[in-house]
């Protein structure tokens, strides 16, 4: 239960880092993947990756974010660092 | 003359970056990385060293997806294709994944503005299609024929594994010339163009225009 709280408020720092990033409010569900969100290309990747990194203070690996299909996996990756 | 075709492999990483630069200056003196990240010719086949080493299918600096021509034990040309989107990412996506990954942070940010100018000369590249980059033909061992029998090598093997691919897609600038009758010889033909309007886009790029050509295999 608290990790799913965790997770979820995860996922709206998420949403704001990405509303942030392509100036307009993006909700985001943990099945939301990079390619439904309009705007959410290469170049916007950059900077929501960097974005997120800052906010959380952390630093993805490679395999990392390769492996990151939708936000949910976005979110479980924080969520494993965030308790490292 | 002996000419062989072969699958490259880590030991052909050296020849692979210097074919990349090559190809990547389109036709002219300026590799656009170094213009687009600020970055030296020397830091940019440093990027590609890196990135060929994580061997990542599904974009173009993977080596295990180019060929090899060899004219009696010499590597002579190279050409690279991956089929997009197959794992779920796209070739663009990935590719900006190992740039985050390998280039020096603020060099990727401060280069926000001409990742975005050279985006408008993109063109989307087709989920499942088979991509075309980085062909490289030795200046000596030119008119042999050596990027033909690169892609019908790359075309053969890949319908051989995925029956399902119906076209072969690749995207030279406008202003090499070259590429584009290169790509004319082996069954390209032009299908559309993009072009930027900002005439910055010269400062990084040689053309402003990039051509879509595409050779149907069904």
């Amino acid at each position: 239960m608290i990790a799913a709280m965790e997770e979820k408020e995860i996922l709206e720092k998420v949403s704001a880092v990405v509303s942030a990033v392509l100036k307009r409010e993006v909700k985001l569900s943990p099945a939301t993947a990079a390619a439904d969100v309009d705007g959410w290309d290469s170049l916007s990747h950059m900077m929501i990756i960097n974005g997120i990194e800052q906010k959380f203070s952390l630093r993805f690996k490679l395999k990392e974010v390769m492996a990151f299909g939708n936000a949910g996996d976005l979110v479980a990756c924080i969520a494993g660092k965030l308790k490292e | 003359m002996d000419i062989t075709i072969r699958r490259a492999t880590e030991a052909d990483k050296d020849f692979l970056v210097m074919a990349i630069t090559e190809a990547e200056k389109s036709g002219s003196d300026t590799i656009s990385y170094c213009a687009m990240f600020s970055i030296t010719g020397e830091e940019f086949r440093g990027l590609v060293s890196n990135i060929l080493d994580e061997d990542m299918n599904g974009q173009e600096m993977c080596i295990s997806n180019f060929l090899i021509a060899e004219v009696d034990g010499e590597r002579a040309a190279t050409l690279g294709t991956w089929i997009e989107g197959m794992d779920g990412m796209s070739s663009n996506m990935i590719k900006s994944n190992m740039l985050l990954y390998f280039l020096d942070r603020d060099k990727v940010l401060n280069a926000a503005e001409n990742i975005r100018l050279v985006s408008e000369t993109n063109i989307h590249k087709e989920t499942n299609t088979l991509q075309v980059e980085f062909g490289y033909t030795d200046a000596r061992f030119r008119g042999l024929g050596l990027f033909a029998r690169l892609l019908n090598e790359h075309i053969r093997v890949n319908m051989e594994r995925y029956d399902w691919l119906n076209k072969v897609q690749s995207r030279p600038l406008k202003s090499n010339i070259s590429s584009i009758k290169a790509h004319e010889k082996v069954g390209f033909s032009y299908v559309s163009e993009q072009r930027c309007t900002n005439s910055d886009i010269l400062k990084i790029l040689p053309s402003d225009t990039r051509i879509l050509m595409e050779r149907k295999l069904k």
